[in-house]
């Protein structure tokens, strides 16, 4: 019974493979395979788009020469406590205006009209105040995500269905308990989508911030190697920037289902 | 001589306006401990808003006095959908709700055999570390009457709680209900609009219209009641005859 069991367990293991990572992994070889056959039989400019193999070479350099690992250790010095803060207080202030109609009146206008400026116009704005530094760099992501996150989170926390505040004072919770129990989880499920947008927005703050002020992180090395026509180096950047920000996701996506291991059975 | 039994709710006066529309229109009655009460109207009579106004939910005009903790079961099962069976039992509990720090350790032993003793009654005990979406609905029904009888109210309003469930399930949770209303003695306003339901499961049945109780009765069956005494020619009589008072 146990072996039939273990069995059943290995054969639907490998159905999720053939239907899962097995199909993403072909099309990523297929699109090696066709770039690199593309870029040793096709003549035209390399110095537009480099062979695949010469993306290969430089990498293989950079992290000989250490500046592949450096490079991502300073991004994530960069990207993490933006995203860390920029949800944290996101989260925090969007409770905050969706339950007090008061504060939402009082400060919710300015967000609004500060969220529809593309963040990034505030680039100038946050170097004319702190410089260069590595805390206006942070400052710059931690702005990007938390508009985002403070809507969703709003938008969940004022949008309380009345049947629980009702459940709520029939079982005479505490204010307190009533926030925790009730308050909290309902707005973060909706934070979740705004989480997901703020991610993806940290990236391209993390470039910008990378562009205009710095001597390390792969955004630097991007706008770098253009400066000095090296496309192989630039393409092995985006290939890098790319993952990581792949990988954020995905990381999140997993956090998601361990912290709120409700969301996917209430679909 | 047995003593006089007490009275838990009593209603004087009631007076409930939407805007222009009356919803409730001086109304009167009083339960007494231990007592099933099932109130039976169509739907806008105002059942939902006489419940609302006894649990303190609604503003009113006239006069409420409940004796003792009062627990509402919605028609929706209300379960919160982010904590597991057994966190969303807990949260009838008093002394739970109380303490700032939910750790179960704070818990005495009492409060945790009551919790196994609700779950085994409901039957619902293997459910206990699943979440909501995950059981039937009949099983949050019955989960959320265990939140609302964990701390052994003196009252229960139910609204209509059983009203999405098929019949094969209301059947056996009407068994549940009574064994656990004998045990513990809470009164209990049932409010409904199946006839047959308020028959089957009520000491006293009330017929609500246009906010006022147009015609009230004492049902005559025996407890335990058997589900077979629905097709008696008593059990019909009785039906007919409360059919025929409604307008």
């Amino acid at each position: 019974m146990k072996h039939l069991k273990s069995n059943k367990k290995i054969s639907s293991l490998i159905k999720s493979i053939i239907e899962g990572s097995y199909i993403q992994l072909l099309s990523i070889i297929a699109l090696i395979i066709v770039w690199y056959y593309a870029s040793s039989t096709v003549k035209g400019n390399y110095s537009v788009i480099p062979a695949i193999n010469e993306i290969y070479l430089a990498g293989k350099d950079a992290i000989n020469r250490g500046f592949f690992i450096d490079d991502l250790v300073m991004s994530c010095k960069r990207v993490y406590p933006g995203l860390f803060y920029g949800s944290i207080i996101g989260v925090f202030i969007g409770i905050i205006t969706g339950r007090s109609r008061f504060l939402y009146k009082s400060f919710g206008t300015y967000f609004h009209i500060w969220r529809a400026l593309p963040a990034v116009a505030l680039v100038p704005v946050i170097i004319q105040f702190f410089g260069v530094s590595e805390f206006a760099k942070i400052f710059m992501i931690a702005l990007g995500v938390f508009f985002p996150v403070w809507i969703s989170t709003h938008e969940g926390a004022s949008q309380l269905p009345e049947t629980y505040k009702e459940l709520s004072e029939n079982l005479k919770l505490s204010k307190f308990r009533f926030n925790i129990k009730i308050v909290i989880p309902f707005s973060l499920s909706y934070s979740i989508g705004g989480l997901r947008t703020g991610i993806a927005l940290s990236f391209i703050m993390l470039f910008v911030a990378e562009w205009i002020g710095a001597s390390e992180g792969i955004g630097y090395r991007i706008s770098y190697s253009h400066i000095i026509d090296k496309m192989d180096l630039m393409f092995l950047g985006l290939i890098e920037l790319g993952l990581l920000a792949f990988l954020t996701d995905a990381l999140f996506k997993i956090f998601v289902s361990k912290v709120f291991p409700w969301i996917k059975y209430s679909k | 001589m047995t003593k006089e039994k007490k009275i838990t709710v009593k209603v004087e006066n009631l007076n409930v306006n939407y805007g222009e529309n009356t919803i409730l229109n001086d109304l009167s009655f009083s339960i007494k401990e231990n007592e099933f009460f099932v109130l039976v109207g169509k739907s806008g009579s105002g059942k939902t808003t006489l419940l609302k106004s006894i649990s303190g939910l609604l503003d009113y005009n006239g006069r409420i006095v409940t004796n003792g903790e009062l627990r509402l079961v919605f028609q929706d099962d209300r379960l919160l959908p982010w904590l597991k069976v057994s966190q969303n039992i807990k949260l009838g509990i008093p002394v739970y709700n109380n303490n700032h720090i939910d750790r179960d350790h704070k818990l005495s032993e009492e409060t945790k055999e009551k919790i196994v003793q609700v779950s085994e009654h409901l039957e619902i005990e293997d459910l206990l570390r699943k979440y909501p979406d995950q059981i039937s609905g009949g099983e949050k029904q019955r989960v959320s009457i265990a939140r609302a009888f964990i701390s052994e109210p003196q009252i229960v309003l139910m609204d209509e709680p059983f009203k999405s469930l098929d019949i094969f399930t209301k059947e056996n949770i009407y068994d549940w209900l009574l064994n656990f209303w004998r045990k513990l003695g809470s009164s209990i306003i049932y409010v409904t609009h199946d006839l047959e339901e308020a028959l089957f499961l009520g000491d006293r049945v009330a017929l609500l219209q246009d906010g006022q109780i147009i015609k009230s009765i004492e049902v005559p069956f025996d407890r335990p009641r058997n589900k077979n005494i629905k097709y008696s020619d008593k059990f019909t009589e009785y039906r007919k005859m409360l059919a025929a008072s409604f307008k």
